[in-house]
């Protein structure tokens, strides 16, 4: 062990001596032997007594050994070549004490505080920090990308149970619906039907695109005119609509569609005469930087006098619902009643790709 | 503004406080440019110098014979009191001296100076090697890193553990051997 230790320390790149603290050397490594040498080729001993190399005085010097053998402490000390090649040349020493088992007396174990390999040793230290950082930010981006995916999955593993606890929910009011016998309570299942499939719409293009949190709104009207069309309309009526291809929040796009789904159920309810042909016409559109605009327009009779129960109760979910999207819904007559909701997006829309 | 007489001002500066706060500003200054090693390396050799130094007025009041463990207590307790610290003796045996103190002689310029306690490690080791023959110093608590006290532990007999805290210092005799 101490011979791999002396192997070690003789090959290190640091000048090391080993001295008494009168000035002899009693150890110099390789490297030592070559800085302190006399002899310019690097063949000298290295074993001259630091008395002869340096400018410091013998006492001076004897107490600065003196000094540096008494304590373990790293301490710091400098001086100028008196003579060989390095003569004039001042260095900077650092050196502590070694008391060896079985010495009676400390000495001093003195290197080369070579300044430029201290520099170097900084930047080492500097780098190998930085790399573990790096190690580090990354195995943290590694981890919250886990995280993410893995709360990513829930969440739409969520939308999934939701879709298909609403379709379940659908199905149940439906069978409910058809099992009555009174015409009131019909009409009613049935709107609360539609409603809860307006909503169960929004989830399913969720679920079918794995999205977590936006739908393009283009085909979600598309989807809700098909289903109405389908399930609401006599015939002779027919919905069209005309979509910019934009992308929706959900907490936006749900009461849209139950909007469209209220105010397309009214028309149909009350702006054509039995058997009339007509047209219900949905826009959705950018209105300005911020807002968007919905237009239900019909080419019926125009507005209706609100009829008892149903048409009222109607109004005041379409009010709620503008409310709830933060924006005004109005009405004009047009050849046809036409509602306009403008409203700002809690979430900006964003253009589908 | 009323004129005031600068030297009838109430400002709270005299020798003292000017000395600490140079020391304080000096320590900084090597702990901020050249890091805490290097810097406790200066005040390393500043304080083996300081240490020799008092150990020599003592010596040339008290006489040149060794003192033992508990003389050397006393003596830390009293030179420490001499410079504004408020030191005392915890326990004292063949083996250990133990030392508390409740007031740094740098006062509050001491805060976050770590390497000014270097200079009570290498005053108190140097003398207690000089006299005991060897002494192993550990700083366990101090008020520059916020403990509220200094404790101070001065193992005199070498046990040869390298991981042990606290930095040694050894007993130079002027007629060097070894090796």
């Amino acid at each position: 062990m101490a011979t791999e230790v002396n192997d070690l320390l003789d090959s290190h790149p640091t000048p090391s001596l080993l001295v008494r603290a009168d000035g002899r050397v009693l150890y110099a490594n390789q490297a030592a032997e070559k800085f302190f040498a006399h002899d310019e080729d690097g063949a000298g001993t290295g074993r001259t007594p630091l008395t002869d190399l340096t400018d410091l005085g013998g006492s001076e010097l004897a107490a600065r050994l003196r000094q540096t053998a008494g304590a373990s402490n790293w301490q710091p000390f400098a001086f100028q070549f008196a003579a060989g090649p390095r003569q004039g040349t001042r260095v900077m020493l650092k050196g502590r004490g070694i008391l060896r088992n079985g010495d009676s007396q400390p000495n001093a174990f003195i290197v080369y505080d070579d300044p430029g390999r201290a520099r170097m040793s900084a930047h080492t230290g500097l780098i190998r920090d930085l790399n573990r950082e790096i190690a580090r930010q990354r195995e943290l981006r590694e981890a919250l990308d886990r995280s993410l995916a893995n709360e990513k999955a829930l969440h739409r593993e969520l939308i999934h149970r939701v879709k298909n606890n609403l379709s379940l929910l659908s199905a149940l009011i439906r069978n409910r619906s058809s099992e009555t016998e009174s015409e009131e309570a019909r009409a009613v299942l049935k709107d609360i039907s539609f409603r809860t499939q307006s909503i169960a719409l929004v989830h399913n293009m969720l679920d079918r695109t794995e999205e977590i949190e936006v739908v393009n709104v283009d085909e979600l009207i598309g989807e809700l005119c098909d289903l109405m069309q389908e399930a609401l309309c006599p015939p002779g009526i027919r919905i069209t609509h005309d979509t910019a291809n934009l992308r929706l929040h959900v907490s936006d796009a749900t009461p849209v569609c139950l909007l469209i789904n209220e105010l397309v159920t009214n028309s149909i309810k009350h702006a054509f005469e039995d058997g009339a042909e007509g047209e219900i016409r949905l826009a959705f559109r950018q209105n300005g930087v911020d807002k968007l605009e919905l237009n239900v327009r019909d080419n019926g009779r125009g507005m209706s006098l609100p009829e008892e129960g149903a048409s009222h109760h109607g109004s005041r979910i379409t009010q709620a619902l503008a409310t709830q999207l933060g924006g005004r819904l109005e009405h004009t007559y047009d050849h046809g009643t036409v509602w306009t909701l403008i409203f700002e997006p809690e979430v900006p829309a964003q253009a589908a790709e | 503004m009323a004129q005031v007489n600068a030297a009838e001002a109430e400002i709270d500066l005299d020798a003292d406080l000017f000395m600490r706060q140079m020391l304080r500003e000096l320590t900084g200054m090597l702990q901020d440019i050249v890091g805490m090693e290097e810097a406790e390396g200066y005040i390393n050799s500043v304080g083996t110098a300081i240490g020799t130094w008092i150990e020599r007025k003592y010596r040339e009041e008290m006489g040149p014979v060794n003192l033992d463990p508990a003389q050397v207590a006393a003596l830390f307790v009293d030179l420490k009191d001499r410079i504004g610290g408020g030191f005392y003796v915890i326990s004292t045996d063949d083996d250990r001296i133990v030392l508390g103190n409740r007031r740094c002689p740098f006062g509050d310029k001491a805060a976050g100076r770590d390497s000014l306690c270097m200079m009570t490690s290498n005053v108190f080791g140097r003398i207690a090697a000089d006299h005991l023959g060897y002494a192993r110093v550990a700083l366990e608590q101090t008020i520059a890193r916020g403990d509220g006290h200094c404790r101070v532990v001065v193992d005199l007999k070498r046990d040869g553990d390298q991981d042990a805290d606290g930095k040694e210092y050894y007993r130079v005799e002027d007629a060097v051997g070894g090796g």
